[in-house]
């Protein structure tokens, strides 16, 4: 599940791979391995290194959360959403912006709700 | 993740000017930044503040939501964010202390010269109020 979750969070972030690599000294091969592989057996400190660029803790990676289920479960008709400055109607790739930005608060609320900090 | 609000900037491409997003699962909100399109601290204030009306209003709207609809959350939503960013006594006191120009309002409030234009306008005709 590392890779989802870190290609969830570069999509959340706006960040591209090679950026990432670029930024992080870590090569572009390892880091689409983890992504594209799913490869869970990348070393702790490459981790280290993506989670503090991308400024989450590296446990963020390693936690058990079904994250990556979120999308298979979101039910979009349960969200709404608002647009500042955004007058007609959506363009179909603003829409799937906007829905992955749906996933990012449904994966976001799976781990809050676990941790009993949700509202 | 704070009292169910969730916060994130990126590079989101939106059409237009739209610099800031909320989505809500009815519960939960997140509020997404487009980096891309905020450029000042100003501006950046002004969209968190938008957003946190959408908010705290729970004026958010679904896809398939008429014009008329969105027209009506982004009304509100924009009201509140006027009313957090720019009370109408402290416009009052510092209109009163000579600050009386739009751009000069606009930097001592720290927001943009249209949002006090915008603050003018909701408070002597909507709210039918005199500074």
């Amino acid at each position: 599940m590392i890779g989802e979750k870190l290609e969830q969070l570069l999509t959340a972030k706006g960040i591209k791979a090679g950026t990432l690599a670029r930024e992080t000294g870590i090569p572009k091969s390892t880091v689409y391995s983890i992504i594209k592989r799913n490869n869970k057996n990348v070393a702790y400190s490459v981790m280290e290194k993506i989670s503090e660029f991308l400024g989450v803790p590296v446990e963020y990676f390693y936690d058990s959360d079904p994250v990556s289920e979120a999308p298979a479960t979101i039910d979009f008709d349960a969200f709404t959403y608002a647009a500042h400055k955004y007058s007609g109607d959506l363009r179909p790739e603003d829409k799937d912006t906007i829905i992955k930005m749906m996933q990012t608060l449904a994966a976001a609320n799976k781990g809050d709700d676990k941790h009993g900090k949700a509202d | 993740m704070d009292a169910g609000v969730l916060v994130a900037s990126g590079s989101y491409h939106l059409k237009g000017e739209c610099d800031s997003v909320i989505v809500s699962d009815g519960c939960h909100y997140g509020i997404f930044l487009d980096i891309d399109k905020i450029r000042t601290i100003a501006q950046e204030k002004e969209a968190v503040a938008h957003e946190w009306a959408h908010w705290i209003s729970g004026a958010t709207y679904t896809f398939d939501a008429p014009p008329a609809v969105r027209q009506k959350a982004e009304t509100r939503a924009d009201r509140r964010q006027i009313e957090k960013l720019l009370p109408f006594d402290e416009m009052r006191a510092a209109m009163q202390n000579g600050i009386t120009e739009a751009w000069e309002l606009a930097e001592f409030f720290n927001v943009s010269e249209s949002l006090i234009m915008d603050a003018v306008e909701y408070y002597t005709g909507p709210c039918g109020l005199k500074f």
